[in-house]
């Protein structure tokens, strides 16, 4: 096996080579690594590589290996965080100007839980700043460098299509995960709020920031929730609920399952490719014994929109106020902006634009009730050509909005040679529909396996 | 009072600075040495090829400050043929420890001082099936559309992408401009119609003169993938009159080429008597229908959103 196909395989086929001792970590972590060094010229998705850290770690699990020692269920696999992620000793830009200089002395309850888990960490990703619509970074995107990868979770979408890393993790505050994961061919995963730790991780709006992921199939999704999820005293937000086996829930039968698709909204004006690509999908379910059928949005869908946009924009002003007072010019235009903005608005409207959200969540989770999930395209379009803004989180927001969980896999290749994706919804805390689902969707397709050429 | 002003219609930039200087200096030695001019007028970024069509970061290298070696090149030419010079480059300029770069236009007076400069106010990201750009890759937008006295009359700036924005160009003949002149790059042949439809409309509704200056031929830019991307310059150097009807026939295509016009300044003043937009011109009339920023209307929205009394804010899934 040559180095660039241990770079593409997936965690369960690296886990399973590793163990027949067929492939070393330390083979893994270094071709990842060498991976990195010849192209992240081109992609810059990299912040921070960490290749004596890596290679180190990797080393302490071929010897434990070796000794046939325990075995967790991310043994030896190398992955990427976004820049936003607490590392000890490790500088954490959050992608600012005003904390180029942040080293961590503690990592983020999730980092601990993957490295206990046996991942090794190869370095940080690059972010739009603070994670925020704008100040995007240079980072391209792996199928065509002319394009976005799309944001806030740049540098984390763009390093796993470019099969520098095994999967990554992002955040979701708006988009920030499910949409680079359309536009980079990717599964991306934004569990329910308060699922996963956001203990140590830079925070944008505190009451609609996710930890998410990127897997190159929904099968690693769920293998990475399991390790990820669960309740930490250490986050306010943290949800004190059972954490399932979600890899139980990929054997799932799908047959006989309901499947809603929005009247309005999220195919209107959306493109011819994405259209098709949407109803091949939406065949796909059928053909799987899925029964499709449309839905209604909640009443307060638009304005619980509104109420997404200043709640946003209020907490970002809370979080960074103090900094940007002292520092203004350090902070870039698009996140100034949101924070002049917080800074202006009202408590009465804050608060009445969380009451509005507490209706749309009523709202959105009865909806849910009535299906076993919604599915929605990932994005309007696919990755927009320029990388000086990273395209539209609207059709995610909403259930960013809504706390609900969400995945996005990919259902097709558009004209320019670029993926898109299908995005699948739940219930609050059912992400095991999502993976029954995705999984099932991968099984007949092989959209997800698809990588980059000429890289 | 009659001035006279010269176009370049430069070629594409297929070349390094040097030799692409050389290019520019002898478009403008040949026409000058036939005739003189108190104007002359260089397209859009004049001294790097367009690189927005593409992702690449060593353009950035190609930056210059606005007193670098291409205002001296301007201020040497200005003052060996005395006259004004509109000059062009890929301005990079350091504030507060941050480099910031624009694309931007120096005025040179014909003693070879810099008059002022003006950068770019309307920075285009475009997706057409015929036309990709992203100028917001490499550029910052200019924050003020100023005028430059230039002795016998006042001349305004408009680069490329702005001549879309009638506001734009309203601004400057608000602030008295005779003349306002349109450094482009503009390339898709298809486009090349509205392009002329777009400087006579913005000369007749101003009543001043417009003179659009583009490039003339094909440029080959390399793209990311190794790949080159052919831009067709439409050309189209083009004058108009305050009425909007034009001075002469605009340019084809073909690359360095000059157009050369004698503007009567007095004829600025004499439409505006005789049709009076300006005059009859109604800001506080269109400032009502002016949009709200989109914080306002999130705001409304959220404000005029029914909230049962009962309903606390979460915040949160439970």
């Amino acid at each position: 096996m040559d180095r660039h196909e241990i770079c593409e395989l997936d965690i369960s086929q690296a886990m399973a080579l590793m163990k027949q001792h067929q492939l070393s970590p330390v083979e893994l972590t270094q071709a990842c690594l060498d991976r990195i060094g010849r192209l992240d010229g081109k992609i810059q998705a990299w912040i921070t590589v960490l290749p004596e850290a890596a290679l180190a770690a990797a080393r302490e699990m071929e010897t434990m290996l070796m000794r046939g020692g325990p075995i967790g269920p991310l043994f030896g696999i190398p992955f990427a965080a976004k820049d936003l992620f607490y590392t000890a000793g490790i500088r954490t830009t959050g992608g600012s100007q005003a904390d180029a200089d942040f080293v961590p002395h503690f990592d983020a309850t999730v980092l601990i839980q993957l490295k206990k888990a046996g991942a090794i960490l190869l370095g940080k990703t690059t972010t739009t700043e603070y994670a925020f619509l704008g100040g995007p970074p240079k980072t391209r995107n792996p199928w065509n460098l002319n394009h976005t990868p799309g944001g806030s979770s740049a540098g984390s979408a763009a390093a796993l299509a470019a099969s520098m890393a095994l999967f990554s993790l992002g955040t979701q505050t708006a988009g920030s995960v499910l949409r680079p994961a359309a536009y980079n061919g990717l599964t991306g995963l934004k569990a329910t709020y308060g699922r996963i730790s956001r203990h140590g991780v830079i925070a944008l709006s505190w009451s609609l920031d996710h930890t998410g992921l990127f897997a190159k199939s929904a099968a690693d999704a769920a293998l990475l929730l399991t390790v990820m999820a669960g309740y930490d005293s250490a986050d306010p937000g943290s949800a004190d609920v059972p954490v399932p086996d979600f890899q139980r829930a990929l054997q799932r039968d799908v047959r006989g399952m309901t499947v809603g698709v929005p009247r309005s909204f999220f195919t209107d004006g959306l493109d011819d490719d994405l259209r098709q690509h949407f109803e091949t999908a939406l065949h796909v379910f059928r053909d799987l014994g899925v029964h499709v059928r449309e839905v209604e949005l909640p009443a307060s869908f638009h304005d619980a929109n509104a109420a997404h946009w200043l709640i946003m924009r209020a907490e970002a002003a809370a979080y960074h106020q103090d900094a940007y007072e002292k520092n203004p010019h350090l902070f870039g235009k698009s996140i100034s902006e949101a924070i002049e903005i917080g800074l202006r608005l009202s408590s009465v409207d804050y608060l009445r634009a969380q009451r509005i959200r507490s209706i749309f969540q009523k709202e959105m989770n009865e909806q849910l009730q009535q299906v076993d999930a919604w599915i929605t395209p990932s994005t309007p379009t696919s990755a927009p050509f320029g990388i000086s803004k990273t395209g539209l989180p609207i059709f995610n927001t909403p259930f960013t909005n809504a706390g609900v969980p969400a995945i996005s896999i990919p259902m097709g290749m558009d004209r320019g040679g670029l993926p898109t994706g299908l995005q699948i919804i739940a219930k609050a805390f059912q992400e095991e529909t999502l993976f029954a689902l995705g999984h099932a969707f991968q099984t007949s397709t092989d959209w997800h396996k698809r990588r980059p050429a000429n890289l | 009072m009659h001035i006279s002003v010269l176009a370049l219609q430069s070629g594409p930039c297929n070349t390094g600075y040097e030799q692409r200087m050389e290019e520019l200096s002898r478009d403008l030695d040949s026409a000058l040495q036939q005739q003189s001019a108190d104007l002359v007028v260089f397209p859009e970024l004049m001294t790097v090829p367009y690189k927005s069509v593409t992702v690449d970061d060593t353009y950035f290298a190609s930056a210059e400050s606005s007193d670098g070696p291409t205002y001296q090149w301007l201020a040497e030419k200005a003052k060996f043929y005395q006259t004004a010079l509109v000059g062009t480059i890929f301005e990079k300029t350091v504030s507060r420890e941050q480099l910031y770069f624009y694309n931007t236009a120096l005025i040179v007076n014909k003693n070879g001082e810099k008059v002022g400069q003006y950068r770019k106010t309307h920075i285009p990201k475009i997706s057409l099936p015929t036309m990709r750009t992203d100028e917001t890759y490499y550029f910052q937008a200019g924050s003020e559309l100023p005028v430059f006295d230039l002795g016998a009359f006042r001349l305004g700036i408009l680069i490329c992408y702005d001549r879309s924005f009638p506001e734009a160009a309203r601004a400057l003949a608000l602030q008295g401009a005779d003349v306002i002149v349109i450094p482009s790059a503009s390339s898709g042949l298809d486009r090349s119609e509205m392009w002329l439809q777009e400087c006579a409309a913005r000369a007749r509704e101003n009543h001043v003169y417009v003179i659009g200056v583009n490039r003339g031929g094909i440029e080959s830019i390399l793209d990311t993938d190794g790949s080159e991307i052919n831009l067709h310059y439409y050309g189209k150097t083009c004058a108009f009159h305050p009425l909007g009807t034009p001075l002469t026939q605009a340019l084809d295509d073909q690359p360095h080429q000059s157009l050369r016009v004698e503007l009567d300044i007095s004829e600025v003043q004499k439409t505006r008597q005789q049709i009076g937009f300006l005059q009859t011109y109604r800001p506080d009339l269109y400032e009502q229908y002016a949009p709200a920023s989109e914080a306002e209307l999130h705001r409304q929205r959220v404000r005029q959103s029914p909230v049962p009394r009962e309903t606390e804010p979460s915040g949160f899934v439970r």
